[in-house]
């Protein structure tokens, strides 16, 4: 059962400890630009999950053979994108042909995949040189980061659209990301200035 | 005709609302000042003269740039400032105190259109400002005995003394005895500049039960909460009340609590939500004493608070309004199933 | 000749225009997260401002050339593994000559490859036009990503070490906190307030709202003249002086066909008079 704790482990350290849009600064254009519609947000977190779900297990799997252990990070990166390319390619043919999706449906999936987060979770995962175990555990609290972080900002976003008062230089985006800095500052109480990337 | 209030008689009942508030801050934050002056000398002016200058230069430069009306009369500045100094050790530099806040000022209250609209409690989200920036020049206490007019952080004769924050993170317990009962209560303790009086905490407690009843609730389901935890889960290995006694004086945790955490403008107001938050800001305090990277949690669990319950707020208002509706469809139906029966 | 001067004209004033007031990252937060993270000093601002530029401008023109007959999801797939293409022999270069450097990247270089600058630039703009008007608006998005990295990279590195450049520039004490991400957020988020009142001020015919956010209440999306909501996507290529232009030039174009004929009757009748 130990593979259970890593699991559990690796989801806390990346949801929590080292949270991965606040503290280390990944998909956070995403985060904002999907914050802004709600209807989405279930299927928006669905699809990043399987992605890097996916991707990351596929990757970690890959990762074992010492001959791509060995390789530097950019040849990593390389493998990893060619992988999140086959995992795209495959998921959205059977989305057509299987599941005879519509086309809003086949952009929202496009834009899911190419989210920073599905590429980063397995480029992290390998520089740290976490087991499969902790990788899938790292993928699923990274999916969950980004609905955590999803909520946070759109709750941003009714604040200060209901906010009469803010000066009109900052009315709109600057009030948004200055709200996100105080987010990331009361996240930093875990992680502390260390970064593992 | 209903009287309509005008725009301006709103203002003036804001304003007034917000300047009573932190004069009953300010009134309470002077005691602490005063014990302050007594045990550790010339340093907590020296540290609340700098935020306050730096705080009212900040919000009057804002103000003019945004040609907005001077705000400094709610006397938010000045209280926010009083409360970043009390809380950073006797040994700080004077321009940490400075830049703790004018950050509070200048990024958590003016881009958010002043201390009304504020999302997170300004001097929380200074204090947490400084304890990223600056960890080490903040949590370096200086020892009882060289307290009063110390050297400042740095200089050769500084002479570091132990928190109870830090021997609380080592698992080393002190023994309780009069001595040292007496020291805790008078606050010749070591630890940050304003916040080790008990005593006068007891006294404040008091001054928030008779003026503000329902900001006392806040503070209460906090402190109570914290010393819930720190029973059940004691950091030291010599009983529950040295534990407890150890947990609330250490650091910042009582100061946060009967000081920053009722803000009106991110606290909720009405009865059971209110102590909700409070609960929920206690554990969060104290899980980050036991797993953060810092010795404090009491500023940062203030903020993570404050950015979850817009979150909360809007998703109860959301589902009250889907039951609402289903509520309303399920009436019609039977309405309608009346109708043809009848 | 009147072409050619139109061009020249418009090209730096089209430049300008389209990476300061439509600037990508301040009025539509796209690609904010490298900035966030890694720019807190100038030279690596410098050096992820290029090479993203550099990016664009190969994908869009792939793009407006190729990808277009694809269908989008073949396309983002495409975008993606054409950058990390891309990307490779930069990485190389970089490792070789500048290995500290790109240490302090960590990650992030890699993950310009899926950088949302370039899948929305691409799928809004270069798919629907022509070659010209991609790589204007490739360059135009890629300065405007720069100069605001630029400008973030510079105060990062001044709040947080005292340098620019590596060379000190004062000696009062240093924020180290800025160069965490919560410092590019705020840096981020004054730099937007201040290009806000700065388009106002002196470009007051564009439009201000650029990022709405009525659509966070879950209202139906709204339209609104002059900008899509659900694109939101502003460019220079949105601008209504560049597509006036664009017209103008065909115009000039028309107007001197038709020109020419009264030329060569004036010409014949002056021939006609000199002899």
């Amino acid at each position: 059962m130990s593979w259970f704790f890593d699991l559990l482990t690796a989801a806390v350290y990346s949801l929590l400890i080292q949270n991965i849009i606040f503290n280390s600064g990944l998909a956070l254009s995403e985060t904002v630009r999907t914050a802004r519609r709600p209807k989405f947000f279930l299927m928006y977190g669905v699809s990043v999950l399987y992605f890097s779900l996916t991707t990351s297990l596929i990757c970690s799997l890959i990762n074992l053979i010492p001959a791509v252990k060995s390789l530097s990070m950019i040849w990593h990166m390389a493998i990893f994108a060619v992988i999140l390319a086959i995992v795209t390619f495959a998921t959205s043919v059977f989305a057509i042909v299987v599941l005879k999706a519509n086309k809003k449906f086949m952009n929202s999936l496009g834009m899911c995949a190419i989210n920073s987060l599905v590429l980063a979770i397995p480029i992290i995962n390998s520089r740290s040189a976490l087991s499969v175990a902790s990788s899938v555990g790292s993928a699923i609290g990274a999916a969950l980061a980004f609905v955590l972080a999803l909520l946070f900002v759109n709750s941003a976003m009714r604040k200060i659209a209901s906010n009469k008062d803010i000066p009109k230089s900052f009315r709109g985006l600057p009030a948004v990301f200055v709200y996100m800095a105080l987010l990331a500052l009361a996240f930093n109480c875990l992680s502390g200035q260390e970064s593992f990337i | 005709m209903a009287k309509r209030k005008t725009k301006s008689e709103n203002l003036i009942t804001n304003t007034d609302s917000v300047f009573r508030y932190n004069l009953d801050l300010i009134i309470m934050m002077l005691p602490l000042m005063l014990m302050s002056i007594y045990l550790s000398g010339y340093h907590i002016i020296r540290l609340m003269l700098t935020a306050v200058i730096g705080a009212v230069i900040a919000e009057f430069t804002a103000n003019k740039i945004s040609k907005s009306d001077n705000s400094l009369g709610d006397l938010s500045a000045v209280a926010t400032a009083m409360a970043i100094s009390l809380m950073l050790p006797a040994s700080c530099p004077s321009y940490i105190a400075a830049a703790g806040s004018v950050f509070a000022i200048i990024v958590a209250k003016i881009p958010f259109g002043g201390a009304k609209n504020a999302p997170f409690v300004p001097a929380a989200a200074g204090f947490a400002f400084l304890c990223v920036c600056f960890p080490t020049e903040v949590f370096t206490y200086p020892s009882v005995e060289t307290a009063f007019n110390s050297a400042l952080i740095g200089a050769e004769d500084f002479v570091k003394g132990t928190s109870f924050g830090e021997m609380l993170s080592y698992g080393k317990s002190v023994e309780l005895n009069s001595l040292e009962a007496v020291s805790i209560l008078g606050g010749k303790t070591v630890g940050p500049v304003g916040t080790t009086f008990m005593l006068v905490f007891i006294g404040i407690a008091v001054y928030l039960f008779a003026k503000r009843r329902k900001k006392f609730y806040v503070s209460l389901a906090f402190i109570l909460t914290c010393t819930v935890m720190a029973m059940l889960f004691p950091r030291v290995n010599s009983g529950v009340a040295t534990s407890v006694i150890m947990e609330l004086s250490a650091g910042t945790l009582l100061f946060a609590g009967l000081i920053l955490i009722h803000d009106p403008a991110t606290a909720p107001n009405r009865a059971p939500y209110s102590v909700l938050y409070g609960i929920g800001a206690g554990i969060i305090c104290m899980l980050l004493r036991y797993f953060g990277k810092y010795p404090e949690g009491a500023c940062f669990s203030i903020l993570i608070m404050n950015a979850i319950t817009p979150v909360i707020k809007d998703y109860a208002k959301m589902i009250e309004k889907e039951l609402k509706k289903k509520n309303k469809a399920k009436n019609s139906l039977k309405a309608e199933g009346g109708k043809d029966n009848g | 000749m009147d072409k050619k001067e139109k061009v020249g004209l418009t090209l730096p004033r089209m430049l300008f225009k389209g990476s300061f007031v439509y600037s990508p990252v301040l009025t539509q937060s796209i690609g904010i997260c490298t900035i966030v993270a890694i720019c807190f000093t100038l030279k690596i601002s410098l050096i992820v401002s290029i090479t993203l530029t550099f990016i664009l401008l190969i994908n869009e023109i792939m793009a407006s050339l190729i990808l277009k007959k694809l269908s989008r999801w073949m396309r983002i797939i495409c975008y993606m593994l054409l950058s990390t293409l891309l990307l490779i022999p930069i990485m190389l270069i970089l490792d070789k000559n500048y290995s500290q450097l790109n240490a302090s990247m960590g990650i992030y270089l890699p993950l310009l490859a899926v950088n949302s600058l370039i899948v929305i630039r691409c799928e809004k703009y270069a798919v629907k036009n022509n070659l010209k008007l991609s790589v204007f608006d490739a360059l135009s998005a890629g300065l405007g990503y720069g100069v605001t990295a630029i400008i973030v990279g510079g105060i990062r590195e001044i709040a947080a070490f005292g340098t620019l450049l590596g060379k000190t520039v004062t000696e009062l004490p240093g924020y180290s906190g800025m160069a965490l991400p919560f410092g590019g957020l705020i840096v981020l988020g004054f730099t937007a307030a201040f290009h806000k009142w700065f388009v106002k001020k002196y470009f007051s015919d564009q439009p201000t709202n650029t990022f709405p956010l009525r659509t966070a209440f879950e209202t139906p999306l709204i339209r609104e003249e002059g900008l899509n909501i659900t694109t939101g996507t502003l460019s220079i290529l949105s601008d209504p002086a560049v597509t006036n232009e664009e017209a103008l030039s065909e115009k000039t174009e028309k107007d001197a066909s038709e020109k020419a004929p009264v030329k060569t009757e004036e010409n014949a009748e002056k021939d006609g008079d000199n002899q």
